[in-house]
This record gives structure tokens, C-alpha cells and sequence, in this order.
């Protein structure tokens, strides 16, 4: 038990240091600690857990010193995608889509609405589902062949 | 009370993530990732390549200053920053340098890529941190002029730059230096250059897409002007 969630938060934090380093793909950044901390969210039973990894993300991805609105936004958005995700009726994976596309849909409304119109919006949103399930199978496996 | 240390937990992160200036400073990565990029590509020979393209454009945008505003340049001082990190996501593009009010920076000052190529500009001071919004920030537009015949234009910022209301009838072409004509901005500094044009019957404008002459991934250094 242990050893999955030290797993859990080594890669939260591989991740939210990847995306600190302009990590992109064509130019446009997915929001790799944002879908990894809710695909992590699906393999913890605690809420506060979750919570302790959204704020984990959020200070590995603040980016110069005083009050950030967006790194607010991600976080209060993590949190409650984390909630969120024990009242979805669904199947795991089809959950996770359906977060990950909400995540990153308001998380553009609060910060940037003008630009969802945009391509950047599109492609991001594109990624961070390929990438949600990546992670989601990665940890999948993970859990059932070593721990 | 394992619970009531992991609440505890979440709320002193909490509390130094919102309430307090501290923050991370991600240039501690460089190694590593050059050290990938070495790897990846054989040898120094990457490190070595981009060194001599940037003192190259630099170069090229020296030239181009001196044609545009005469030998007569007046002396600007200058301050060699570190980059610290970059903004996560999408809709902004800034940077964090190692400099603040203790060096004597200011908002609004201009940050170069060597000394004559415009990067961005202050938009954030700390005691000795500060933030630049770069050209390839979304909220950034600019006055630019371009070419030798200085045709007058509108620098929209973004993941692709653009250059929009150039009038329709004046000769542009591909590899024509794009610089600052900006009044918050000292005049001349090279932007980069014209790298497409797009012109429909229908517009009173047409449009051109700016390419620069360095990668801001790979950007370790920033001038800060001073003057």
C-alpha cells in the first residue's frame, strides 16, 4: 500500500516538473499534472490524499515568487475533480475522459475564456485525454503486476 | 491521526503555495535535460550549434540596428540575467529571471535574447526575482515596423506570432527583419523575421507570419536593458 502511493507521488511529481520545463508537443503544453494527479486520483481510496497531491502539483508548478490566479484555479479545479470522481456512475476509464475533459475545459473558462475558441485549446484538450489514459493504464498495470 | 497530519500537511503547502513568495526555480533541470539533449544528439555538438547561431543573429540583429538608427546609437546598459522558470500552461507565455528591485530592475523595462534581439518586457518585480511576458505571450501586441522600407504593422502575440494591419499595397516579402517601433520599447530591436504572407482578396489588411531567430526552450540567459 505504501509503495503505491510513493509510486503515485514520484510520478506526480516527474510530472509537474516535466511540464515546468516547457515540455511541449508542436508547440502547445498539455497539462500533464493536471491529468496525472486525476488519474492518480482513481488509485487512492483517501480524498485527502488526492488533495495532498493536487497541492504537491500546485507548488511544483508555481513559477515566480507572489499570488498566481492559474496555479489557484488548477489547484481549486484538482481538488474538485478528486471529489467529483467518487460520485461519477460510470466505468473507470470512461470517468477519467469525462474529468479530464471538464478539468481542462474550466480551467480555460476561469483563466483565459477567449481562448477556448482557439486551436491551442483543441489540441491541448486532445493530449491531455491521450495522455490521462496513458497514465491510467501505466498505473494500472503498475498496480496489478508489482504491488 | 494520520488524517490530522495529512490535513495539517495540505494546509502548511497550501499556505506556502498561495501566501508566501517561495517558489521553486526549475533551472536546476538544465543539466539533466542538456545533458538528454547531448545524448540524444551524439555529442556537444547541439550545445555548441545553438551557442553559434544566437551570436550569429545577435550579430545579424546588431547590423540591421546600426542601418536603421546610424552609428550614433546611444550607450544602453545592460544586465545578464538566469532564467529561472517559465509559465506551466498555455494561455501566457512568461518567464522568471534571478533579478529584481535590488538590481535595480523595473516594470516595464525591456528584456533582450543577446543584446539586440527583443525578447519581452518587465511585467513583474520582486525583491530579487522578476517577470517578463514575452513576445510569444497571447495578451502581447506591439508596434513593429519592417524592412528597409519600414512598413508599419501590429505584433500579435502567441504560440505563432503574426503581424496583422499591413497595408495592403506596400512590397513585403519573406526574410524582411521585423523590429520594434513601439514607444514603451527602445526603437529597432529585431523581433525576427517575415516567414509567410497571407493576403485574401476580400481585406482591407493582410497578414504575415513572423518567425524568430532562437527557440525560447532553449533560452538559459536574458538581457535586461537599463536605461
Amino acid at each position: 500500500m505504501f509503495k503505491k502511493k510513493l509510486i503515485l507521488f514520484f510520478i506526480i511529481i516527474c510530472f509537474s516538473f516535466l511540464q515546468t520545463v516547457d515540455f511541449s508537443i508542436f508547440g502547445v503544453k498539455p497539462n500533464l499534472a493536471l491529468v496525472a494527479v486525476i488519474a492518480a486520483a482513481f488509485f487512492i481510496s483517501d480524498i485527502w490524499e488526492g488533495v495532498l497531491l493536487a497541492v504537491i502539483a500546485a507548488l511544483i508548478l508555481k513559477f515566480s515568487p507572489g499570488f498566481s490566479k492559474e496555479i489557484l484555479i488548477f489547484f481549486l479545479i484538482v481538488a474538485a475533480a478528486i471529489i467529483a470522481k467518487k460520485y461519477l456512475p460510470w466505468r473507470s476509464m470512461i470517468n477519467l475522459i469525462f474529468l479530464i475533459i471538464s478539468a481542462t475545459l474550466l480551467f480555460y473558462v476561469f483563466s483565459f475564456p477567449t481562448s477556448i475558441i482557439s486551436g491551442i485549446f483543441i489540441q491541448e484538450l486532445i493530449y491531455n485525454i491521450l495522455i490521462g489514459i496513458f497514465i491510467f493504464i501505466v498505473f494500472s498495470f503498475c498496480v496489478k503486476r508489482y504491488i | 491521526m494520520k488524517k490530522g497530519i495529512l490535513i495539517g500537511l495540505i494546509i502548511v503547502l497550501t499556505f506556502i503555495v498561495f501566501f508566501t513568495d517561495f517558489f521553486i526555480p526549475k533551472n536546476f533541470l538544465d543539466k539533466p535535460i542538456n545533458l538528454l539533449r547531448s545524448f540524444l544528439s551524439q555529442s556537444d555538438v547541439y550545445k555548441e550549434n545553438l551557442f553559434l547561431k544566437q551570436e550569429i543573429e545577435d550579430l545579424r540583429a546588431q547590423m540591421q540596428l546600426i542601418n536603421i538608427r546610424g552609428n550614433g546609437e546611444e550607450e544602453r546598459g545592460k544586465l545578464i540575467t538566469k532564467i529561472f522558470s517559465a509559465y506551466p500552461f498555455n494561455i501566457k507565455n512568461t518567464l522568471t529571471l534571478n533579478v529584481g528591485t535590488k538590481q535595480g530592475i523595473k516594470k516595464g523595462m525591456t528584456a533582450t535574447f543577446g543584446e539586440n534581439i527583443l525578447l519581452g518586457q518587465i511585467i513583474d518585480v520582486f525583491e530579487d526575482k522578476s517577470v517578463i511576458r514575452t513576445i510569444f505571450d497571447p495578451k502581447w501586441q506591439l508596434s513593429v515596423r519592417i524592412g528597409q522600407s519600414e512598413i508599419d504593422g501590429l505584433l500579435i502575440g502567441g504560440i505563432e506570432p503574426k503581424i496583422t494591419l499591413l497595408e495592403k499595397d506596400k512590397p513585403l516579402q519573406v526574410g524582411d527583419v521585423v523590429y520594434s517601433a513601439s514607444s514603451d520599447l527602445p526603437y529597432g530591436l529585431k523581433i525576427g523575421e517575415i516567414a509567410g504572407i497571407k493576403q485574401s482578396s476580400g481585406d482591407v489588411f493582410k497578414e504575415a507570419r513572423l518567425k524568430t531567430s532562437y527557440n525560447i526552450n532553449d533560452l538559459k540567459e536574458a538581457y535586461v536593458l537599463i536605461f
